[in-house]
């Protein structure tokens, strides 16, 4: 093996050098930190969910659920005495708010006896355990037991009541965490707060092994269910599926580019010290040897990397965590709350990633490296035309790449992990391109610009052309980076015009009535009534959205009372011939989003089975609409055919369409002012509801913005780097020049035209890579991850804004050269290379 | 003292070409070359006559095309890359005109490496005693960067032999330093075929070429002796 002075030289080399060790290890670390940040948070929000569950579940395997008013108390009797399964446990449970508290926490209504078996929850109470319970006992975290409060008051709905703290919560087989967000009070107590006296929420069951469940099912009545819970639950986690691979995929994207880097500042390494190689190599180092302990030193630096970015990446989790949770809680379920616990896994697949990704970007500069050849004591003009030969011959490989990635992106499977393949392949394709789009481009300009040009724009025309074996990389990063902006920038501006569209459209009525978002709140048919006798009010419809969870696919149901007028707001993408409103609102057929058709592959025409009150029944499916609010897709129902299929009269949401002339202030104002106008109501505008639509839509995107940003930092980091590197290795060129006559004004000129031509070629490839990738995005990557189609906007502001982008960045990579230049001596350069 | 003490050089029928743009130039053509250890060769010839490719080839940096090249019981052509690499970290010393020192390691550094290489080295007594004996003793904590040029290519020189290779190629060791410090420099080179290495010396310089025990020209591919002048 190869002598410890080598891997000193090595070494101190690297440390004369302390800028772009620090650019490797952030290149790494940046990579790193990204991929760790988003897992961490990703895991955290599955896992917080997952772990609320399982406290929550407990050991149940089963669950009986029923409709929209949950189920008859005697259902529990009847298995629990007749059907003899002992693990069973009645549940009333809530979302509620507490008073004074930010955030929504879960009630559980239990029944101590029976719970202790499928539940690990451990009640101590305060008052030591032969005093009496208090009216209305809570038992509450640890952390709101320590406050010391005497009561807290719970709001669910139009409930409110005040319960008295009875003692704290504890299990010994959860984190307390995931206890935190978790009141428990006894069955009868959670009934009467919630006035469902008779009615349950659920039952949980714990079935053996080999438990005949067709027996049990038989017994049961046909509007009440046996599902599993882990179907149950994994379907639910499901949902979130597609927005986690997303963000997923664009942690791999910062990744790829923060590789780009690594080859780029790795290839600077080995070039900058070909004299050292090449003289080790006269003095009977083999290139076996070299490659070595080239390898010893990435991987120690691939290691560092990962350490730094371990550490940021966790940094980074926390902010991220916050983020996907607040929208994981939006977009599709209530999270308790995000816990940020580094993970095993996450860390070590973060180390294998750092050190496999820093080994792939270097093995080709390291390969390099090994090819030394003592006559390498060379020019550089010989790397330029080896430089020049690489980028010829990945022409036909780029070009295989991007022709892969364009059929992976068109093959018709659902698979959405194929799809982000084809595109990593296409932006692979398109990257290795650009080294040669480069040189073509100063070439054709310095052919064509020909007289026109002065000299100094000529000469940097060619010098960028000739410098590309230390910038191609760089530049190829740059543009994958400012394309990875423009593309999701696109992406999302088209998508939110689509939703704005979409909007516009679908919202016709006025006035929106909704209940709080904590809880369930109903509007009461007296309310309405009053509504709908106010003068100023043209028509009124009512809604009612809720997950039909009695199968083990949930299934959303919105049923809908409205006049003709507003059923003209659903925009449909298919529908069967025929009066579509009179199939609606007298054929019992259901109206399908667009989602839910994608899901289920439904067509019009086709039939979709609910489980109703009545049992399972078939409805057609008469239309398919465009709807952008729920991703999991909803199916609608006429009002008159829901009341025949479901025992529930509750409204949740009404719509109020005013007569032309009315004001829409003094209409909210009369319609709050109602006698029978709950205390909690409600009102938005449509302007107000459009808007808060779009927050919601926005707020959708914050992550990947953020994500955006990095990747964006992490590559003009790397372009202001490999510039600035390469213009001051130049000293001497610069110092003949000066030598020669030419004005350091002359030369700063050149200098920034030089980088600015780079940063211009970066983001005029980076246009078709962008608007490629937008795309993709709309029509391939968002179709199969949300099921919503859109259509393609091309917003020229945002390509200008990338072009800048990538002008600006490199042009600033100009500005230290260029004030180095302006003060060194024309001796100095000559003297030191 | 040498190790391979009748170092025996035996260059016959060597030739060497390269492709320009199409065209195959012969630089080396039926070269013959015999030499021995203790000698001090030097090769002179216009600039691109082929004295660098000479000596890369016995060297085993570069491959001749076709011929024989044998350093004492090894003919060179029959060895591959990484053959010749070994070959040349225990029997060649390669001193070339820039660029010969490890920037990032001490004098005393560089001149362990060879030793180190050849698993050889045990202390730094051997370095020192080097040191002393051409008068770099003051130097030896010093990076290149701080020596002169002269005392560079001393440096050089010594680190060429210092594993006591049985043959030392120097490319223009003179190359760029003036005349009394080229005279050290020759002298050192002197000493160390002196002490039983062959020593092959390319240079363009007719008094470097003086202070050579046997002076060849290379013309149109060839080595001629040059005795008379
Ligand atoms: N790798 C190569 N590829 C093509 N031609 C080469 C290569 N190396 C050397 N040559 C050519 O071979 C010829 C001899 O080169 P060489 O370097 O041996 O000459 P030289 O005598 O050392 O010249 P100088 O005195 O200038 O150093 C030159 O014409 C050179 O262009
Ligand atoms: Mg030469």
């Amino acid at each position: 093996m190869t002598t410890r002075l080598i891997a000193i030289a090595l070494l101190r080399e690297l440390m004369i050098h302390p800028w772009q060790l620090a650019l490797t290890l952030f290149s790494i670390a940046a990579g790193v930190s990204v991929v760790v940040g988003v897992d961490i948070a990703n895991q955290a929000a599955l896992g917080e969910f997952e772990r609320a569950n399982q406290t929550i579940d407990g050991v149940a395997t089963h669950r009986i659920v029923g409709g929209p008013t949950g189920i008859d108390e005697r259902i529990f009797q009847q298995i629990k005495v007749a059907a003899a399964i002992r693990e069973a446990a009645p549940v009333v449970t809530a979302e509620v708010a507490v008073q004074g508290r930010s955030g929504s926490y879960r009630l559980l209504g239990i029944e101590p006896l029976s719970d202790f078996r499928i539940r690990d929850l451990q009640l101590s109470n305060a008052e030591g355990p032969e005093q009496p319970l208090p009216a209305w006992p809570l038992y509450v975290p640890q952390e709101l037991y320590d406050l010391a409060e005497k009561s807290l008051v719970l709001k669910s709905g139009r409930h409110i009541q005040q319960f008295n703290i009875a003692g704290s919560l504890d299990s010994e087989s959860t984190q307390s965490a995931s206890l935190s967000r978790l009141l428990v009070t006894d069955i009868a107590w959670a009934q009467s707060f919630l006035k469902s006296g008779g009615r349950l929420s659920h039952i949980e069951l714990n079935l053996p092994e080999g438990f005949d469940q067709s027996s049990l099912r038989n017994q049961l009545p046909d509007s009440v269910r046996l599902v599993d819970v882990e179907l149950f639950n994994n379907a639910r986690s499901d949902m979130t599926r597609a927005f986690r691979i997303n963000l997923t995929a664009l942690s791999l994207l910062a990744l790829v580019i923060a590789m780009f880097l690594i080859y780029s500042t790795v290839s600077f390494q080995v070039i900058r010290r070909r004299h050292m190689f090449a003289l080790l190599r006269a003095a009977g180092v083999t290139n076996q040897e070299l490659v070595a302990i080239l390898l010893i030193e990435v991987t120690a630096l691939a290691i560092a990397g990962t350490a730094v970015g371990l550490v940021l990446g966790s940094l980074l989790a926390n902010g991220l965590g916050a983020m996907v949770v607040e929208t994981i809680n939006a977009l599709y379920y209530s999270l308790v709350e995000p816990a940020h616990t580094a993970n095993w896994s996450s860390i070590i697949k973060a180390v294998l990633l750092g050190i496999t990704a820093t080994l792939l970007a270097s093995a080709l500069p390291i390969a390099l490296a090994g090819r030394t050849t003592v006559r390498g004591l060379l020019l550089r003009s010989d790397e330029e035309k080896s430089a020049r030969q690489l980028s010829a011959r990945a022409l036909v490989p780029a070009i295989l790449l991007l022709a892969l990635g364009i059929v992976l992106l068109i093959v018709p499977v659902e698979s959405l992990v194929i799809a982000f393949i084809g595109l990593f392949m296409l932006i692979l394709g398109l990257a290795a391109l650009t080294p040669w789009v480069v040189r073509r481009l100063c070439q054709l300009a310095s052919r064509f610009g020909g007289r026109a040009l002065g000299l100094i724009p000529k000469m940097a025309l060619l010098s960028v052309g000739a410098h590309l074996s230390r910038t191609s990389i760089a530049v190829a990063a740059l543009s994958v980076a400012v394309s990875a902006t423009l593309g999701v920038g696109l992406m999302i501006d088209s998508f939110r015009n689509s939703v704005e569209d979409w909007l516009n459209g679908y919202l016709r009525s006025d006035i929106y009535l909704t209940s709080e978002s904590v809880g369930q709140e109903f509007l009461s048919p007296k309310f309405l009534q009053q509504i709908q006798s106010l003068d100023a009010v043209a028509y009124l419809s009512t809604g009612r959205r809720h997950t039909l969870s009695t199968s083990n696919v949930p299934t959303v149901l919105f049923t809908l009372q409205t006049a003709k007028n507003g059923f003209a707001g659903f925009q449909i993408k298919q529908s069967l011939d025929g009066d579509l409103w009179n199939r609606f609102h007298s054929q019992e057929q259901v109206l399908i989003s667009e989602p839910l058709a994608r899901r289920r592959d439904l067509v019009p025409g086709d039939k979709i089975t609910l489980p109703t009150d009545h049992g399972k029944i078939d409805f057609v499916v008469a239309a398919v609409y465009y709807d952008y609010s729920s991703d999991q897709g909803l199916v609608t129902m006429d009002r008159n055919t829901y009341a025949r299929y479901f025992n529930d009269e509750l409204v949740a949401s009404a719509a109020v369409k005013i007569v032309e002339g009315a004001e829409v202030a003094a209409v909210m104002e009369a319609v709050r002012n109602l006698p029978a106008a709950p205390q909690e109501l409600f009102l938005r505008s449509n302007q107000g509801l459009r808007q808060a639509s779009l927050e919601v839509f926005d707020q959708t995107f914050r992550v990947t913005e953020v994500l955006r940003w990095l990747a964006i930092i992490v590559a003009v980091v790397g372009i202001v780097s490999a510039l600035v590197a390469l213009q001051l290795e130049r000293g001497r060129e610069f110092a003949v020049l000066r030598a020669v006559g030419f004005s350091r004004i002359q030369l700063g000129i050149q200098i920034l035209l030089e980088t600015g031509i780079t940063g211009l070629c970066a983001g005029l490839m980076a246009i078709p890579m962008g608007v490629a990738l937008a795309v993709c995005l709309i029509k391939v990557i968002n179709v199969r991850s949300f099921g919503w189609s859109m259509q393609t906007v091309i917003d020229g502001n945002l390509i200008v804004q990338a072009m800048m982008l990538a002008i600006v960045a490199a042009t600033l990579a100009g500005l230290y050269p260029a004030v180095r230049l302006w003060r060194t001596e024309i001796g100095y350069g000559l003297r030191n290379d | 003292m040498n190790s391979l003490n009748q170092t025996n050089v035996s260059l016959e029928g060597v030739c060497k070409a390269y492709d320009e743009a199409g065209i195959r130039r012969m630089v080396l053509n039926q070269l013959e070359l015999q030499a021995v250890g203790g000698e001090f060769v030097s090769i002179r010839g216009p600039s691109g006559s082929g004295k660098s490719t000479l000596l890369n080839i016995l060297g085993g940096i570069d491959r001749a095309d076709s011929g024989r090249v044998q350093i004492s019981d090894t003919n060179l052509i029959g060895l591959g890359e990484t053959a010749r690499t070994l070959f040349r970290r225990h029997h060649i010393g390669f001193v070339f005109q820039f660029f010969n020192l490890v920037p990032t390691l001490t004098v005393t550094e560089n001149l362990r490496l060879p030793l180190e290489l050849c698993k050889k080295y045990q202390n730094d007594n051997e370095v020192r005693l080097w040191l002393e004996r051409f008068g770099l003793e003051g130097r030896s904590g010093a990076f290149p960067d701080v020596l002169s040029g002269g005392e560079q290519q001393r440096v050089a020189i010594i680190r060429a032999a210092i594993h006591r290779p049985s043959l030392i190629l120097a490319d223009e060791p003179t190359g760029n330093l003036d005349a009394s410090v080229s005279e050290e420099v020759l002298q050192l080179l002197r000493e160390v075929a002196d002490q039983g290495a062959c020593v092959v010396m390319a240079t363009h310089s007719e008094e470097a070429a003086h202070a050579s025990d046997r002076r060849l020209l290379l013309k149109d591919g060839q080595l001629y002796p040059q005795t008379v002048f």
